[in-house]
């Protein structure tokens, strides 16, 4: 694509800023593309020093005309068949290659008009993949805000806005919309062009190759009163514009009864898949579904730790719910508050117990994430529909290219993460990785492990496994809490992912890990089979199945697998001496999840379901 | 036949070994038997593990608890590898643990 592209800088005051900005966007690319500062009548010495480079084009405005009219003159100003970058004077750029490429990001597709890309702090951490903002509160959210840098959202992906302190605007989308909407001084323009835009059938993209580092509202930084006043006008403006249009883009609701704020199976996965389904136009009214009178009877903290959860945690609720959907144990399926009720469980052995079954068979219909579930429902004597909805992965956090922190002794490390119990069966595990390797070997178990319960004493269980001094050394991070987001660069950080235990009712950390690349041993059974197969994993051989004997009550007169302690010895060993074919399975491991299994993929399938019911 | 006088001798040291062999044997039974009215099985094991230095892992510094510790991964992992590399710089890849 050949076509000139018009950065235009808009400077009010702040030369420092200015300057420094210039000075390193200078060292890019800058190919095919004109520079053209816009001098929001400044007063400093902003005028002079601009006049003094001879190697961009002044645009001098005779006073402040705010950001969006400052930015305005700018497009006007630019060559009319030029694509259009608005840059804000308190970037810093350190990536060469960034324009090139947006404009590629940008052209790679008609029907791409926005481009935005990531943003970090100066300190290092991320600030912007993209926003959104809720018609609830109309207060813009920045995705990915204040983590830590390690890579995250590094793909191109359809957003709902960008922050314009770096937007890629191709001229066919000019051409349609014209320049930024003149209802705002500054604040919220960005959110309504691009849904502007949108409405002309243009989309706007993260570019997750391009990071620029912003040290965010330069011209307006110690000025709180005045950023407040701006930002307070502005939100009003754009409520009025856009509420209607924001609240019609639903396309069904759903009253999702679950489980938030506990670090559980069903709260991690409940969280991703509220995110998912309001992506998907689906809006969720959340209700928590345990509590007192239930067999987990804590309340739960209101707090989420995340904006667009604690939106829809505030949520009202409706009186009669149209559809309800309970996500979690069976047990608790008979508080399904809606008119048309949802069931949607899981469990780790082949069965379901008889209360579960019966509350199920007062469901409208039973979802299930895997056929391992749903046969076992149907063993029981579940009469309803049963539909089988997986789970998913976020493939913005779990994917190869995380930032890894390998062992600097190149030593090959067996990872694995679970919580103590009969069904993990760990002592499997660390005796067979004990007795396969030999301490003088290069070559580690490294097991991440919650103990939740105050009757185990997990180092003595670990002692009298008695495993042996010259056997193969083990490592463990024990009740660590790590954020969820940095889970991937704990997985990019090993070599291999253990799953190994007697049956998973879906396994998200394999699946994670799977994202992330790493090549993995699972047990050829259980539910975690509709994703694991010799192309992607190494099954490991079960020698059958046994009673599942567990603390669980869920378990009791079910059975479970039992691993074979022989063949997970001969895979250790394997993909220890075999580590090209073991990568090659975790490259396809990868791309099978990013294609089949992510938490998109999942809520489409979900709002296409709500949907079908609704119609 | 009389045993000579040199064998007689020689079969009261066997005979002084033998009885306080019995009496360092009845001591210890007595001592095993108090410890396992008082010990679980596992105890037991993990005693005689310790005894006769098949203790495997360093687990000294493990605090037992059932709470949770927020963590980052960068820093747990980099001290963890700061161990490994000790570990190893202490007992080479090589030479038997």
């Amino acid at each position: 694509m050949n076509r000139k592209t018009t950065l235009v800088v808009l400077a009010w005051n702040r030369w420092d800023l200015t300057r420094h900005c210039l000075e390193t966007l200078r060292t890019t690319d800058l190919t095919g593309a004109e520079v053209l500062v816009v001098d929001n009548g400044s007063t400093d010495e902003t005028p002079q020093r601009l006049a003094e480079l001879g190697w961009v084009r002044v645009l001098t405005l005779p006073e402040n005309l705010g950001f969006v009219r400052g930015n305005n003159a700018g497009i006007q100003a630019a060559d009319p068949a030029s694509d259009v970058v608005l840059l804000n004077n308190d970037l810093e750029f350190r990536q060469k290659d960034w324009l090139q490429k947006l404009k590629s990001c940008a052209h790679a597709r008609p029907e791409t008009g926005v481009v935005g890309c990531r943003l970090v702090l100066p300190d290092g951490r991320l600030l912007h993949a993209g926003t959104y903002i809720l018609p609830d509160t109309f207060w813009g959210q920045q995705i990915g805000s204040l983590e830590k840098e390690i890579g995250q959202y590094a793909r191109d992906r359809e957003v709902q806005g960008i922050v314009f302190a770096c937007a890629f605007i191709k001229r066919e989308v000019l051409r349609a919309v014209g320049g930024l909407a003149e209802d705002f001084h500054s604040y919220f323009e960005d959110t309504d062009y691009c849904l502007q835009a949108r409405e002309h059938g243009f989309r706007t993209v993260l570019c997750g190759g391009v990071t620029l580092v912003h040290d965010e509202h330069g011209s307006t930084a110690g000025k709180d009163g005045l950023f407040t006043s701006i930002f307070s006008q502005s939100r009003e403006v754009f409520g009025q514009k856009w509420g209607e249009r924001l609240r019609d883009r639903y396309r069904v609701q759903v009253l999702w009864q679950s489980i938030l704020n506990f670090s559980t199976g069903y709260a991690r996965s409940c969280r991703e898949l509220v995110h998912a389904l309001e992506a998907e136009d689906v809006r969720a009214v959340y209700r928590y579904v345990y509590g007192p009178g239930t067999p987990f009877p804590i309340e739960e903290d209101p707090e989420t730790g995340d904006y667009l959860l604690n939106v829809v945690r505030s949520r009202r609720r409706p009186l009669l719910p149209r559809i309800g959907v309970v996500y979690g144990q069976g047990d608790v399926f008979r508080r399904n508050a809606g008119r048309y009720k949802v069931g949607y469980t899981m469990l780790e052995v082949d069965g379901f117990p008889s209360d579960w079954v019966r509350q199920a068979n007062r469901m409208d219909e039973v979802w299930v994430p895997a056929e391992f579930n749903r046969e076992g429902f149907l063993r029981c004597g579940l009469k309803r529909p049963i539909h089988v909805m997986p789970l998913g992965v976020n493939p913005d956090y779990f994917h190869p290219g995380i930032r890894a922190y390998p062992n600097p002794l190149g030593e090959f490390v067996f990872l694995t993460n679970f919580e103590w119990g009969e069904r993990k069966e760990p002592w499997l595990l660390l005796k067979a990785f004990n007795e396969t390797f030999s301490s003088r070997e290069p070559v580690r178990l490294l097991c991440k492990v919650i103990n939740r319960d105050p009757s185990v004493r997990l180092k003595q269980e670990i002692r009298n496994l008695e495993l042996e001094p010259t056997g193969g050394r083990i490592s463990f991070l024990f009740n660590l809490d790590f954020p969820h987001y940095q889970l991937g660069s704990l997985y990019r950080s090993a070599d291999c992912f253990l799953s190994v235990g007697r049956g998973e009712g879906w396994d998200m950390p394999l699946m994670e890990a799977m994202a992330c690349g790493l090549p993995s041993i699972a047990t050829d059974w259980g539910a975690h089979r509709d994703f694991v197969h010799e192309g992607t994993s190494y099954p490991l051989r079960i020698r059958g199945t046994i009673p599942a004997v567990a603390k669980c009550p869920y378990y009791e007169g079910f059975a479970w697998s039992d691993p074979d302690p022989e063949h997970l010895r001969h895979l250790l060993r394997h993909v220890y001496e075999n580590r090209d074919e073991a990568r090659a399975k975790g490259c396809a491991a990868a791309q099978e999840m990013v294609e089949r299994w992510t938490w998109e993929q999942a809520a489409k399938r979900i709002a296409a379901r709500l949907e079908a019911i609704t119609h | 036949m009389k045993p000579s006088a040199p064998d007689a001798l020689r079969i009261l040291e066997l005979e002084a070994q033998v009885a306080a062999l019995e009496e360092v044997l009845e001591a210890r039974s007595r001592r095993l038997r108090r410890l396992q009215r008082r010990l679980c099985r596992r105890d037991l094991r993990l005693l005689h593990m310790v005894l006769s230095g098949k203790a495997s892992l360093d687990l000294t510094g493990w605090e037992e608890t059932t709470q949770l510790t927020p963590a980052e991964v960068e820093e747990t992992l980099e001290r963890l590898w700061a161990t490994v590399e000790q570990e190893r710089a202490a007992k080479p890849l090589g030479q038997r643990a």
